[in-house]
């Protein structure tokens, strides 16, 4: 084993594939940044590109572009409250407010740090657990997906704000999630025949319209930079901010565990890594009121979890051929098109292959995450542009993003259906997140939940009898009871 | 000026809004095969009553403030009303000039009239914002940007 | 009456040149030289490797400035796709890469399609593979006997409409499972999905397609029980026709091309000689076992033949296939 990580790093470091990671960097970090492009269309986009190259030079580029992605996503989430992908989502609650508050360096500056450590976690996680991967994989089954998706539910309902306004949100995202053909069922769900809704709604132009139109929209109605005026003009901080993740280490750790275990749950991983990651920092450190005002440790652990994710998802992905998110079903796709054929033996038989691109996952982390840090100060001055200018420009490249996801002009009218959706809910005041959240999990939760009835002829007290799923259920119900248990607390202090 | 609890008219009319939708998803999911139509009518009822809850709350807190809230300026309605529509008409440019025509007009009009910048600023910034868009899509991505419908018959 | 005899002006002798030498052969001809293969899925599957490694060779016979180029269309389940080539022009520019049987159920299962696959202009096929029926390697059972004997029968598949559910729903009648009331545990996301559900425990038997499952064979965790087709391929695996099933042999998924409907004949023949041509190609047969396609080429009377056969099999079947889930 350890000659095939020294022929991947003796690649690697061979010239022109040095160059290939340094572009993988470069596009992650701009489609990370963009809202709504991601690394699944970055990945989708460059495909056809790489047939002519020798399949591990596509590998480090693909790599390239999956270390870099979430660190460009917090920027946008900072900066503008719009996440560049949806594992971003948790970052917007302290970032944003941060930049308002003038601190957008600190805010950057923790984020990138965190993004970077947590990455790097989160691939020594993925080489520890490698020898039991498929024992761990094969712990999940369908009604422990289930459960997870009611402990992620759960997590939402008591996160923050407006309790009631947030259940409804919940259930608003799961209806949407609903929408589409069933393929239990056999059903055409909520679509009017529209073809177009025939696979149900993409998270993308959600995500673009809810957040990057909808903001916008905001910006515009209100007038002015986003930074308020009087606010700090001075962009320093990037190096308090980096002090800070490592002041906070506990939560980096705390962050990227949630991370890269939730990210290894196919199909929902890094949304949700980031979102439980934030709540168990908000729920159980002290000191908490000021989590969603500007909290750094609110950036910090949701970060730490949306990098680490990566080297979660690879866990299914390597010890299966199952991919745990769709950055990595696309990364399949590179894979077989280049002749190797993702599966059990995969780790295998091209061990230097895979070990190369746990090689450059580590370094794109790192290299993205020392990018941005050098870049703060002027990523940070966007927060003063001139509303005018950063309208149209967020807007137009937001539903180029939406458009160049399938190729559909309805992904663009998609996205700014939600973008007006979006704006009554912040004028309304319904979180948007949870919304989104619910919605990635829908699915999770009903295919995951009929499949077990299916299994158990319908006698749903099996379910307690899967070890995985009684685990989970446990937490869900410890989840509920911790702000119980506060609220309980706090009566007897002032008693 | 967003209200901070979101307790006034518009709020009630969100709510109807949404207690109506809660209530057709319902309808529509008692139409569903039993797997099918499961989870939506769970969620349905749920969604319902909740959405019920909200509008009572609407209406209490509508009679019950003796102080109108600070009333929405015209002002901030008509702003909101120009945002929706400049919205919907870079969406039928985009529908029918394509991408790559659309995104220096709108860049310019917007810039021009809503923001009243000087000529060659709108001209550089639109100009900028096209050659971005097509650098990267186009030329470097080798993307088939949206061409309109216009084009596309 | 002395005529003045016409010149032999530059102008007519370029004509005669142009029309002798240098016009495209009469006929049949593409109307454009740039070739659109639709592929109704996303990038990164099968449908899509098996596209961009023909292609090129393709291209190359048809001439010598044409391209072939791929476009991902996905969505509706493929209907997407499938669509558009109906609805294309017949002028040999667009075509499109199906998936058999998957594309033909949707008509059986009764739903209404905005296209019908037995009009398109068949061109040949590409692929075809058997499917193996699998349990887990810790399974006791160990042939089909233990099979029949088993307390009970829970098939794992991908959802309903899928050529999975349909073939194992067929596989379960035949192989006399019913009276088991057999569980179809449908809706998997994928196969591998599936295929990893079955290691796990979650059902105790599953149908595949051969290339799928090989990499689960070889890592020990899947044991393949029977395969359809007429011949096996791998050592110790039995055809269901060799132990007395010989229904279930038309089991299989094919990849094949085709234009729209009502295509020339000329033009439809000269897209099908050169498709066996490039399949011909020595350097094609490289890249695809490079590309580990499932090379099974049929020409395309063959090809369309093919569909006509696979509709037939399941219409037969028509019973058994309604959804076993939806109560």
């Amino acid at each position: 084993m350890f000659d095939s990580l020294l022929v991947a790093a003796d690649y690697l470091t061979g010239g022109i594939n040095l160059a290939y990671l340094g572009l993988g960097v470069v596009i992650g970090l701009l489609f990370g940044t963009v809202p709504g492009l991601g690394g699944a269309t970055a990945i989708a986009l460059l495909l056809p590109l790489t047939f002519g190259m020798e399949p591990e030079q596509a590998i480090i580029l693909m790599g390239g572009i999956m270390g870099a992605v979430s660190i460009g996503g917090s920027v946008s989430a900072i900066l503008l409250n719009t996440p560049g992908t949806a594992p971003n989502a948790a970052t917007c609650f302290d970032g944003y407010p941060l930049t308002q508050q003038g601190k957008a360096g600190l805010a950057i500056g923790a984020a990138a740090t965190a993004s970077s450590i947590g990455g790097v976690i989160g691939v020594l996680i993925l080489v520890l657990v490698l020898p039991i991967a498929k024992t761990i994989v094969l712990w999940f089954g369908p009604p422990a997906f289930f459960m997870m998706a009611v402990l992620g539910l759960t997590s939402l309902t008591v996160a923050r704000g407006n309790m009631l306004r947030g259940l409804i949100a919940a259930c608003l995202g799961l209806f949407i999630g609903f929408v589409g053909y069933d393929d239990i069922g056999g059903t055409e769900r909520f679509t009017g025949g529209i073809e177009f809704l025939w696979d149900g709604i993409s998270i993308v132009p959600m995500l673009i319209g809810l957040f990057a139109i909808a903001e916008m929209m905001k910006l515009y109605v209100s007038g002015g930079p986003i930074a308020r005026a009087g606010s700090a003009a001075r962009i320093t901080g990037t190096r308090q901010g980096i002090l800070s993740a490592f002041k906070n280490f506990k939560t980096v750790l705390s962050g990227s565990a949630i991370g890269s275990i939730v990210g290894s749950v196919p199909g929902v991983g890094g949304t949700v890594a980031s979102f439980l990651s934030y709540s168990f920092t908000a729920q159980s450190s002290k000191d908490n009121q000021n989590f969603g005002k500007g909290d750094v440790r609110g950036v910090i652990a949701s970060e730490a979890a949306n990098n680490a994710k990566d080297g979660g998802a690879l866990i299914p992905t390597l010890a299966f051929g199952i991919p745990g998110s769709a950055e990595m079903a696309l990364f399949l796709g590179v894979l077989v098109l280049h002749g190797m054929d993702p599966g059990p033996m995969l780790l295998i038989e091209r061990e230097s292959t895979i070990f190369m691109l746990i090689l450059a996952l580590l370094t794109a982390t790192i290299f993205s995450g020392t990018l941005v840090l050098l870049a703060a100060r002027y990523l940070s001055k966007i927060a003063h542009v001139d509303s005018a200018v950063l309208i149209p420009a967020v807007i137009i490249v937001s539903l180029v993003g939406a458009y160049a996801l399938h190729g559909s002009i309805g992904d663009v009218f998609a996205a700014a259906f939600f973008g007006l959706v979006g704006y009554v809910m912040i004028r309304a005041n319904y979180p948007r997140i949870t919304l989104i959240i619910a919605f990635v999990l829908s699915g999770l939760m009903e295919r995951n939940f009929i499949q077990s009835m299916i299994m158990f002829r319908g006698d749903w007290l099996k379910f307690f009898g899967d070890t995985t799923t009684v685990v989970l259920f446990a937490l869900s119900i410890l989840v509920l009871l911790i702000p119980l248990i506060r609220f309980v607390r706090s009566r007897r202090r002032m008693a | 000026m967003t209200t901070k609890t979101g307790n006034d008219l518009f709020g009630l009319i969100i709510a109807l809004l949404l207690l109506s939708i809660a209530v057709g998803m319902l309808a529509t999911a008692h139409t569903y095969s039993q797997s099918s139509g499961f989870f939506p009518k769970f969620i349905g009822w749920i969604f319902v009553m909740l959405a019920l809850i909200e509008v009572l709350r609407q209406l209490m807190s509508i009679f019950a403030t003796k102080e109108k809230e600070t009333k929405e300026s015209g002002d901030h309605l008509m702003r909101e009303f120009t945002g929706f529509l400049w919205l919907a008409a870079l969406l039928a440019t985009l529908y029918v000039l394509g991408f790559l025509i659309a995104t220096p007009v709108f860049i310019f009009s917007f810039l021009r009239i809503s923001a009243g910048k000087s000529l060659r600023e709108c001209l550089l910034v639109s100009g900028l914002g096209t050659v971005f868009v097509y650098v990267i899509f186009v030329v470097l991505l080798e993307y088939r940007l949206f061409a309109g419908v216009l084009f596309a018959a | 009456m002395t005529e003045k005899r016409k010149p032999i002006t530059a102008w007519r002798v370029a004509v005669l040149l142009f029309t002798v030498v240098i016009a495209p052969p009469l006929g049949a001809e593409l109307s454009d030289d740039k070739i659109s293969i639709v592929i109704p899925y996303r990038p990164g599957g099968g449908f899509d490797r098996a596209v961009r490694t023909f292609a090129p060779y393709l291209a190359r016979q048809l001439g010598e400035d044409v391209t072939v180029l791929p476009e991902n269309l996905p969505g509706a389940g493929g209907r997407r796709g499938a669509t558009k080539v109906y609805r294309a022009k017949a002028d040999g520019t667009t075509l499109g890469i199906f998936n058999l049987p998957g594309i033909v159920l949707p008509e059986i299962l009764g739903e209404q399609l905005a296209y019908d696959l037995r009009e398109l202009s068949w061109i040949g096929r590409i692929e075809s593979q058997s499917y193996v029926l699998l349990v887990a390697a810790t399974s006791s059972v160990k042939s089909i006997d233990d099979l029949q004997a088993a307390s009970t029968i829970s098939f794992l598949s991908t959802g309903y409409g899928s050529s999975v559910l349909a073939a194992s729903q067929i596989a379960a009648d035949v192989l006399g499972l019913m009276g088991k009331d057999p569980i179809f545990l449908a809706g998997y996301a994928g196969t591998a999905d599936y295929l990893v559900g079955l290691i796990r425990g979650d059902g105790n038997v599953a149908l595949a397609p051969v290339s799928s499952a090989a990499k689960y064979i070889e890592s020990g965790d899947l044991r393949p029980l029977a395969v359809s087709g007429e011949a096996s391929g791998r050592a110790g695996v039995p055809t269901f026709a060799d132990l007395g099933y010989p229904e279930l042999t038309p089991l299989n998924v094919q990849r094949s091309v085709a234009g729209p409907p009502d295509m020339d004949p000329e033009l439809l023949e000269m897209i099908r000689a050169a498709f066996l041509r490039a399949a011909a190609d020595p350097d094609f047969e490289k890249a695809a076992e490079k590309a580990r396609l499932e090379l099974s080429v049929l020409d395309g009377e063959d090809a369309a033949q093919a569909v006509e056969a696979n509709f037939n099999f399941y219409e037969k079947f028509k019973a058994n296939l309604r959804n076993p889930n939806a109560l």
